[in-house]
């Protein structure tokens, strides 16, 4: 149970990160990639963001697992 | 190319919260957060194994209704009726199994594990992605 709850709990912290990084607005994730054209590297700042968090509590045997 | 729709501090501050949801669900499930992966073993996983990720689906579609609550109205991809919109969340789905993960499970978790996998796959499916952006948008002109 406590679980599911951890799940549902992780699925909606997700979701809200989503959100208020607007990555939830099909146009920013395709002004990112348009290089080419208004680029909004807004998208590269949200992955700068969570990997900053996820490599910070890595531990040693995560990393070295597979 | 410009820049004038740039929005750092949402930006770092969401991803911030992604890469905490991810964390949590590593340590309290031992899952990793790749959203594609778990919603293709919602359907692909024996049924043992598929509860806590309709869970996880469920709290990103709350999550949804949450932000509509509260900030408004959410917005649409402009220029396309549902069916092309159901076309292409067809077309995200395959493209992620292709690449055996996304923006999150090769992205915020393998980048975070220091995956030379995740790293190779993230590089090529943005590069690939604007690709077919720069087709789609600056070749064949089509609605953004």
């Amino acid at each position: 149970m406590i679980g599911y709850a951890a799940a549902f709990g992780a699925g909606l912290l997700f979701g809200i990160g989503l959100w208020i990084s607007g990555m939830a607005t099909p146009r920013k994730v395709l002004d990112f990639l348009d290089v080419t054209g208004s680029w909004d590297p807004s998208l590269a700042l949200v992955m700068a963001g969570a990997v900053s968090v996820t490599l910070s509590a890595s531990t040693p045997e995560i990393l070295s697992s597979p | 190319m410009t820049i004038d729709n740039f929005t750092p501090l949402p930006a770092l501050a969401g991803g911030a919260l992604i890469g905490l949801a991810s964390v949590w669900l590593l340590i309290a499930n031992g899952r990793i957060a790749g959203v594609s992966g778990i919603l293709h073993g919602l359907f692909a996983e024996p049924p043992g194994d598929r509860l806590w990720r309709a869970w996880f689906v469920a709290g990103l579609i709350a999550a949804g209704f949450t932000w509509h609550a509260f900030a408004g109205s959410a917005p649409i991809r402009q220029g396309f009726g549902l069916g092309w919109v159901a076309l292409a969340g067809l077309l995200v789905g395959f493209g992620t199994r292709m690449s055996g993960g996304c923006t999150s499970g090769h992205g915020v978790c393998g980048l975070g594990r220091l995956s030379l996998r995740s790293l190779v796959a993230v590089a090529l499916f943005m590069a690939a992605g604007m690709a077919a952006t720069f087709v789609a948008r600056h070749v064949l002109g089509l609605p953004s």
